[in-house]
This record gives C-alpha cells, structure tokens and sequence, in this order.
C-alpha cells in the first residue's frame, strides 16, 4: 500500500523535477513512514483491547454462572429455611394461626390442626364462620382489635368447654404492619394453660397446708417453753388456793391470796390468747398492725423456752411501727425467725438481739423494692452462723441445717414468701463463728392514716384541773361530764366575768383553760389577754365555730395556744388537752 | 531569609518525610500498571478509587466537553468503559504527577505551572517518538518523561533561597542550569531526583535515564537510548516553547550527533512536533493546565 502511494506521488512530482519536489517528498514520506508505524502500534493496541474484551466477555460468562450458582444457593436456602420456620411453628409449645385483614386463614400450625381436629385445606383461606369445628375458634372479636388498634394484645385467656373438659388458653394476638402502617394481618399465639391453672390451684392449697404444719412445728418447739410458763402459773394458782383454803388467816389475806390468783388467772388467758392468736388458721386478712405489739408478744411467748443463760433483747429505735399486714402470719415470721436464732446458738449461753428502726429506700435501692418509708427488724444472734456458700439456698424450700427430726426445712421459705406478699424483703448476712443477722424489711403503712386511726380509737386520760368557760349552758354541761370522766377536775362556767373572777383569785390551781371564743361580756379573746397577763403559761384552748384572718393573727404570737374548730370531735379535744398539758409539765420540770 | 545551609543527605531527609514522598506510592503502582500490559481495568479503578483528589481530577477531565459524553460520567469504572483503558491509564498517571507540581507561584519566570506544562509535552513528544519511529507503544518514556525534571520541585521547595540564586544566574547567562546547580550546590536537580527516586523504589530505568538526562552520552548503555531521548526531547520542547526549560539550546553539534545516533532527521521531528502542539491546545481545553 505504501508502495503504491510512493509510486503514484513520484509520478505526480516527475513533472517537475527540482530541489523544492524532493523536499517534499521526503517530507511526505516521512509523514507516511511515520502514519505506517502508528498504525502498527494502534494494530497492537487494537489486539490487545480486543483480547482484554474477549476476556470480558468470557469473565461475564463466568459471572452469569457464577450467579445462577448463587441464585440457585439463595433458592435452596430459603427453602431450607421454610423448613426450618415450619418445624418451628410445628414444635412450638402453643396453637399458632396467621391470618390475613380480612381475617382469613393464611397459615396454622400442626398443633393447632390437631386441637380442632381439622385438615389444612379445610380452613386455609376461610374465615371462622366459613369452618366447622366441634369446638369454637379463637375469637374473632379479639382478632379485629388488634387489627384495628395495630397493637398487640397479650394475655387474653379465653376457655373453651368440650366433652366435659375444660380449657385454658392465654393468647397473644400481634399485628403484622406494613411500611405505610396498614396492619396487613395478625399472628396468633394460644398457649395451653389448662394444666398450668390445675398446678397452680394445687400449689396454693399446697403452700397453705406447708404454712400450717409449720405453725404447728414452731408450736412443738415452744411447747416446753410454754409448759413451763404454766406450771408456773399453776403453782401460783394452786398455792394460793390452797393457802386459802387451809391456812387460818385474816380475811384481808385472803382477799390477797384472791387477788393473786385472779392475777395469774389473767396471766394464764393471755398465754393462751398469744398462743392461739398464733396457730388459728383463719384467712389472710390485711389491717394495719404495730409491728412493735407483734414482736412484744413473740419476745412474751418465746422468752420461757429459752435457757436462762440466753439473753433475749428487743431495742426500738422508733415508736410508730405501723405496717398493712396479716397480723398472724407477721407473728409467724417473727417466732420462726427467733426460733432459728435460739437453734443457732447451739452452746448455753447467747444473745439474740431484736432492733427495730425505720429506713427511707430511694428507688434503684439494691433490694428492688419499691421507694418510700420501711420498717427495718433485724434479728441478730451470736451463735454458730452459716458458710457463705449455703446462705444463698436458705430461702429455698427443703434447705436445712437442722437434723432430722428437729425440723421440715420449710421454715425460711415460708418466712420469704410472706414478707414479699407484704411487699417486702428478707435479707440474711452470717459470719461463721460470730453469728447471724436476718434483716426484715416491711413499707411502712402512710403515718397520716395511723395518726388519726390511733387517735380515733380513744380518749387520753388525766387528772388536772380544768377552766372551762362557754355562754352556752349545754356546752358547759357536756364538758363537765366528759372531762370529769376522763379524771379531770373540772371548774365550767357559763358566765365568763364569774370565770374570770375565780382565775384570778387562784391563778395556780389550774393546768389548763378551755374557752369559747363569741361570748357576750368578756369575749374569748379578751379572756386569753386576761390570763396570760396573770400566767403566761397555763395552756389555753380557744374553741369557735369559725375564725377571720384578723383572729388567727391576733392569736398566732400567743404560745401555748390551740384552737379548735366547733363542733370537735371529743377525742381529738382530749388529745389537744393531754399533749399541751403534757408539754407544759416537761417544760416546768426542766 | 538566613537559612543554615542544609548537606546533601540533610536536603534528600526533608523530602522523604515531606508531602512529595507521600504521593510516590500511588505513582510507583500507577507506573507499574501503566507498563504491564496483563494489568485489568479493575486493578486500575481499585488503585485509583483509594485516592479522592486524583479520581476527582481523572472524573472532570472524564467529563469534559472534549469526549462528549452524552450521559455523567459519576465513576472510574465507567470513564475506563466510555473512554478507553490507555487513555484513563495515562490520565491517572498525569494527574497523580501533577500533585507533585501544585504550589505557589514563586517567581514570574519559573512556575510550577510552567514546569508541568514543559513536563507533560516532553512526555507526548518522546512517546510519540518511540510510536512513530521506533515502533513501539511508549508507555515507559511517557512516564519517565513526566517525571524528569521533578528535582526541580524539590531544589525550589527545600532550598528555595538557593534555587531563586541559580534561577537568576541561568536567566541572565548562558549556560543551562545543571551547570550552575553544579557550580553552586555541588549537586544537580537531575541527581538528587535519580538519588530520591532510586530511594523510593522507582525501577532503574526510570531513577538511571533521569540521572542522565542532561549528559545521555555519559548513561550505561541500557538507560541510553532513554536517556538520549530525553535529551532530545528537551532541546525540541524548548525550542517550541512548552512552558519552563533549563536549557539554553545552544549545543547545535550535541543535538544532532544524538539525533544521529538514532536515525532520526529533523524533518521526522518537525512532524511530530506539530501532532505535539495540537495536542497540546487540545489538552489546554481540556483544562490540563
């Protein structure tokens, strides 16, 4: 080719055949020379490319295979997985249905087929009302809430009865919601729970009878105890009888020996009401209860059992010990707990300890419990202890230390048991060789409610004398009356100038004045600035139907000064009355 | 500035721990794809795709109005399918050497601007050369040729007091600037960038015809046809002006025993000098330089 192009060229140029022809045509062969090369070079580019596209291609082959390969992986995994969904659905312990918005059939599983004794194709695809069924399906109703609310509902126990058997089903119903928040359908879990609500009845009836035997297992452990309480009280009984009946003597005496006996008569009933208040089995009944009067009687009833040599010490850190309990089961935590403590110290002498103290709990507190006000008992004995490798099992039922025949091991799970059915927590630290320590935490019942309950329940005796002045003749008389049966030595006017009159002559014959506040002469107001400028500390109660602001003002500077609001209650004055009188002692004596 | 004057070793460890040794990895790799002609277009994306700046650079050339893409081109895998693998191939190696040439203007007479400039047509020329008269696909040259005049960088940027010096003597005399560097500094721009390169890793082709660029004759024999063709190369790119040289074109007898050695004529040179020049304007419109 290039031949060709040279020839033709030299055949232009022979024409005219000059230095400038040659010029150029070695110009132009060198352009061609160097177009020639150039296209070898892209010759050699060109079969590269195309080898390197050739490779392409055939890589592409590979990737389809390659790809076909995974296409066909993915498809038998996903079958593999529907397998495994299926033998999962299959074994699961519940009936399972999946239905869709309209509330047909889509899938149920093996269990579920076989509780309703149906074949698949037989409710796939249909709706309830459209399958028959000796036994009801699950409730539609419940079906369309939960499509409706998108929310899922759990727990919903629906029964069915059938050829005389009864059955318990607790049901979860969740919505399957698309991306765009249409519930598309609804899964269903019914668990049985027939045999569960069977176990469950037998399980309390079960506890029931395990807290009485224990009762009665604590009361063989008391009975020496209690033996030897009464043998005193009988020798007392007899003795003085006995005295009574043979020995000559003064009829004085014999009132005595009367008295002595009667004395230990009482003693012996209220032996006998602690031991019963004990061991009666009555339903649980919740009331509001002092801990301290529970514990006081556990110390009366457990005290005789224990060797002299034990030292049993109950110290209060507080006075208001109200919980919301079942007086008799928190007695029966109390003796089992001072039970254990007195087995523990196994040599003949020993200390058991009683504290009881208050104790506010944040909420996040180790105990888990949850926050407010908790009475905190603590029973603390310095005997054997326990291995800290066995303190975590004490709670367990059937855990003891004790031999044989000293006990059923039951005793510390019960006592568990009934502190969390008071909301509360047992909590035990032991030291081998240095003792054991159980820790009892009880919410303490809102004081508000103990506060009045407690003073509602009684009126407070007394014996001081009382100024009490009121225009109203009947008022005068009722006060008369009440405060002189309560023990007061009572002075009641209804003339406010007498009132004043004899205050003035005796200033310091009474302990306290009640007055009423509208009186015509001297009003209340006036009989207050009457006597505090002759004794500026006698109480002073100021009792009215209602009171201005102007009043309450004039009043609010003056101490030892109460108001109370007409009509009151009685208690609440003797109360009112009882603590002013009982401040104004404490301050005189100091 | 009164600046204590660094050795030799001193100088070549300021620019091992500078931002120049920092781009030799990715140009090492880009050479060594760029001559492998097994190497896949994968290879190439992976390589370049770990490297924002340079695959931003290689996608606005991709995009420029010169291949008329119809459709963005948004990644390295789709310029390689729409302009070609060379052609991505020598755009990554270009745009990876032109991050050795960024930097401030530091004299109205030397940029380096105009020293990439001057590097980017050596290397069309001497690649052009080794298609059209020695037929062979010039990949090699086109990289060394790129890269041969970087001691120039490395002088101007590390001891720029010293470099302005031989800069001012070059302009207003008459002999090249390797002759001043090396009256000067005791070493030249060709050495130190053979000696760092060889440091670096760079094939002995590359570091050995850079080291004698300036005197081929000198060269061991399997660098010398390189080394020639460099030489060449930059009397014909100074003497067509191709942004800054450090010759004064003078040696009118060296120029043609070197042509001669090779059998090239002038009139061979003068054609591919004018493919050069249009693909120069060409590349200036494509925002080259």
């Amino acid at each position: 080719m290039v031949q060709e192009l040279l020839e033709k060229n030299n055949a232009r140029l022979n024409i005219n055949d000059n230095q400038d022809q040659e010029q150029e045509i070695t110009i132009l062969s060198t352009k061609l020379r160097q177009l020639e090369n150039e296209l070898k070079i892209l010759e050699q580019e060109n079969e590269l490319t195309n080898k390197r596209f050739l490779d392409i291609v055939s890589n592409l082959e590979h990737k389809v295979k390659e790809k076909n390969q995974q296409l066909y992986l993915s498809q038998s995994l996903i079958t593999e997985k529907n397998k495994e969904l299926n033998l999962m659905l299959n074994n699961a312990p519940a009936l399972i249905y999946y239905k869709d918005a309209e509330l047909a059939y889509i899938q149920v599983n093996q269990k579920f087929l076989s509780f309703f004794n149906l074949a698949p194709s037989s409710i796939l695809g249909k709706k309830n009302n459209e399958i028959i069924t000796d036994i009801d399906l699950f409730s539609e109703s419940y079906d369309i809430i939960t499509l409706n609310s998108k929310k899922p509902s759990n727990n919903i126990i629906e029964t069915f009865k059938y050829e005389g058997n009864k059955y318990y089903f607790s049901v979860d119903r969740i919505p399957i919601i698309d991306s765009d928040n249409t519930a598309r359908g609804i899964v269903c879990f019914a668990q049985n729970i027939s045999e569960k609500i069977s176990f469950e009845q037998e399980k309390s009836k079960f506890e029931e009878q395990l807290r009485q035997n224990q009762k009665i297992e604590a009361l063989g452990t008391l009975a020496s105890g209690i033996a030897h309480d009464f043998n005193n009280i009988l020798s007392a009984i007899n003795g003085y009888a006995e005295m009574a009946a043979h020995v000559e003597t003064s009829p004085e005496n014999i009132t005595k020996y009367i008295d002595a006996i009667l004395k230990a008569g009482l003693r012996a009933k209220e032996l006998t009401r602690q031991i019963l208040s004990f061991s009666r089995k009555k339903e649980t009944k919740f009331s509001p209860i002092n801990v301290i009067d529970i514990i006081e009687d556990v110390k009366k009833l457990v005290r005789p059992s224990l060797p002299s040599s034990i030292n049993l010490e109950f110290i209060k850190k507080t006075d208001q010990a109200i919980i919301f309990a079942d007086a008799t089961q928190i007695h029966q935590v109390f003796m089992n707990l001072c039970t254990n403590a007195f087995q523990a110290i196994k040599s003949s002498k020993g200390k058991i300890t009683i504290i009881i103290d208050k104790q506010k709990l944040e909420d996040d507190n180790p105990l888990q419990l949850e926050a407010g006000d908790y009475q905190v008992i603590q029973i603390m004995d310095d005997g054997e202890g326990i291995q800290e490798s066995k303190l975590k099992q004490i709670f367990e039922p059937y855990y003891t230390s004790k031999k044989c025949n000293e006990g059923t091991g039951l005793g510390l799970s019960i006592v568990s048991s009934i502190v969390r059915t008071h909301k509360g927590e047992i909590t035990v630290k032991s030291k081998l060789g240095e003792g054991t320590t159980f820790t009892t935490y009880l919410p303490t019942l809102d004081s508000l409610q103990t506060d009045s309950s407690e003073k509602n329940l009684k009126y407070i005796n007394g014996c001081e004398t009382i100024l009490v002045i009121d225009d109203e003749e009947s008022v005068v008389a009722l006060m008369d009356e009440f405060l002189s049966y309560l023990g007061y030595n009572v002075i009641a006017h209804s003339d406010s100038v007498e009132a004043m009159n004899i205050f003035e002559k005796q200033p310091d014959r009474f302990q306290a004045v009640i007055t009423d506040m509208t009186m015509p002469k001297i009003t209340g107001l006036e009989v207050v600035e009457k006597v505090r400028s002759i004794n500026e500390n006698v109480p002073i109660i100021l009792a009215s139907g209602y009171f201005d602001t102007m009043e309450e003002e004039m009043i609010s500077g003056i101490k030892n000064l109460k108001f109370i609001k007409k009509p009151y209650e009685l208690s609440s004055l003797s109360h009112t009355l009882y603590d002013m009188i009982k401040n104004q002692n404490v301050l005189t004596n100091f | 500035m009164n600046q204590k004057k660094m050795t030799f070793y001193e100088l070549k460890q300021a620019i091992h721990s500078s931002e120049l040794a920092s781009i030799k990895t990715v140009l090492l790799e880009l050479i060594r794809l760029i001559n492998d002609p097994s190497a896949s277009a994968k290879q190439l994306k992976d390589l370049v795709e770990v490297d924002p700046p340079l695959s931003s650079r290689i996608l606005r050339l991709a995009n420029s109005a010169y291949y008329g893409m119809a459709r963005r081109i948004t990644d390295i895998q789709e310029a390689i399918i729409w302009i070609g693998f060379d052609t991505v191939k020598q755009i990554s190696i270009s745009m990876k050497a032109l991050e050795l040439f960024l930097g401030n203007e530091l004299d109205i007479f030397f940029s380096r601007d105009k020293l990439w400039r001057f590097s980017v047509a050596s290397a069309l020329t001497s690649k052009l050369i080794y298609r059209r008269e020695f037929k062979e696909l010039g990949n090699d040259i086109y990289s060394i040729a790129l890269l041969h005049n970087i001691g120039h960088i490395m002088i101007e940027q590390f001891i720029p007091d010293d470099f302005r010096k031989n800069l001012m003597s070059y302009r207003s005399g008459v002999k090249n600037l390797i002759e001043i560097e090396q009256n000067i500094l005791g070493f030249d721009h060709a050495i130190l960038a053979s000696e760092l390169m060889k440091e670096w890793d760079f094939h002995e082709n590359i570091y050995l015809s850079i080291r004698f660029h300036h005197q081929p004759q000198l060269a061991p024999a399997h660098v010398r046809r390189e080394a020639t063709i460099l030489y060449i190369v930059d009397q014909l790119c100074t003497r067509y002006d191709f942004g800054f040289s450090d010759i004064k074109n003078s040696n009118k007898f060296a120029f043609t025993s070197a042509i001669d050695a090779y059998n090239l004529q002038e009139i061979a040179l003068d054609n591919i000098m004018t493919t050069v020049k249009k693909d120069m304007r060409k590349m200036e419109q494509l925002g080259w330089f």
